[in-house]
């Protein structure tokens, strides 16, 4: 409920009155104080009574209780279901790899070097590494060079 | 509230929340395309999954409410449904068959529906809220957003509207 001061109101003030009034929130004499002010408004004082005439909204959708719908209520729980295990492992998959991928990627790295120098054939055999990446061409420099030697003492 | 708390006391409450938000959006939504169930349905999944952003400072009830007013008004942006709303059949207004309604009182009642759905959404959605909903001006002011002060000037346009609408209609005032 909202006080009067003594000061007439303005248009808006007026309007927000009559919603009062329209809502049930104004007394006797706060409505008889809103009409006297209207005098002043005719164009208001129209809206005043054609807004206090409308008919009652509550009731034309029914009670709430014949909204219910627990077919419809099981099939929302039942989607939260889903989407909490699909959530789940797009944690695990996505949220902790991304967070770990570092580690992960290092703690690989690591084994595969220890199981390399743990291997006493890999480390003292015949073929050391460099040997089975690159394979070894012997130099055809000194050939080109005694070809060349021959040809000048010819 | 832990997370989990919330998310169980969440579930717990859909079955409570659910009737009376399906009542207020079936009466929002009277003569659109987009239907009551689907977006119920859309906005509890889509509440539930943005839980953490509830902080409680307003309630429940209202904050669901406003994500299915969100998620309806996406909806009628993506089908440009305010355009189409004149050429929404009749029969999306008919009442269920209530034995208590006596043939007059069916006929008024369909067209009050039929007189708020031509309110424009600004309107409407404030004259749901308030008058079928049941809704205070502080709690509509929690799901729109809008001040109490400008939502009271909106309600009073939104009656003056829907009084010139029942006139169109040849409703008789009471």
């Amino acid at each position: 409920m909202t006080s009067y001061n003594h000061n007439p109101m303005n248009r808006e003030e007026l309007e927000i009155k009559i919603n009062d009034a329209a809502d049930g929130h104004l007394n006797q004499a706060e409505l008889n104080r809103l009409e006297m002010e209207l005098h002043a408004h005719p164009d208001l004082m129209e809206d005043y009574h054609t807004i206090m005439s409308l008919p009652d909204l509550s009731g034309i959708y029914g009670r709430t209780e014949s909204y219910r719908n627990d077919i419809t209520v099981h099939q929302i729980l039942k989607k939260i279901e889903n989407e909490e295990s699909y959530s789940s492992f797009d944690v695990l998959s996505v949220t902790w790899f991304k967070k770990y991928a570092l580690a992960a990627s290092l703690m690989i790295l690591g084994l595969t070097s220890a199981f390399y120098y743990s291997q006493p054939d890999l480390m003292n055999g015949d073929l050391p590494l460099e040997e089975l990446l690159y394979s070894f061409d012997e130099p055809g420099g000194d050939d080109y060079v005694y070809y060349l030697n021959e040809w000048i003492d010819d | 509230m832990d997370s989990h708390k919330k998310e169980e006391e969440f579930k717990r409450n859909i079955g409570k929340l659910y009737p009376r938000l399906h009542r207020a959006m079936t009466a929002y939504l009277a003569g659109t395309s987009v239907e009551a169930d689907d977006l119920l349905q859309e906005t509890f999944l889509k509440a539930y999954s943005s839980l953490n952003s509830f902080k409680g400072n307003s309630g429940l009830y209202t904050w669901i409410y406003s994500i299915a007013r969100n998620l309806a008004i996406d909806e009628f942006r993506k089908q440009k449904h305010e355009k189409l709303r004149s050429n929404t059949p009749v029969e999306e207004f008919q009442l269920p068959a209530r034995p208590e309604l006596e043939e007059n009182n069916r006929e008024e009642m369909i067209l009050l529906r039929k007189a708020i759905a031509r309110l424009p959404e600004l309107l409407r959605s404030v004259v749901v809220m308030k008058t079928i909903d049941g809704m205070s001006y502080p709690e509509i002011s929690e799901v729109t957003g809008i001040n109490e002060q400008t939502l009271k000037n909106r309600m009073f346009r939104a009656r003056k509207e829907l009084a010139g609408i029942l006139k169109q209609m040849g409703v008789n005032e009471t």
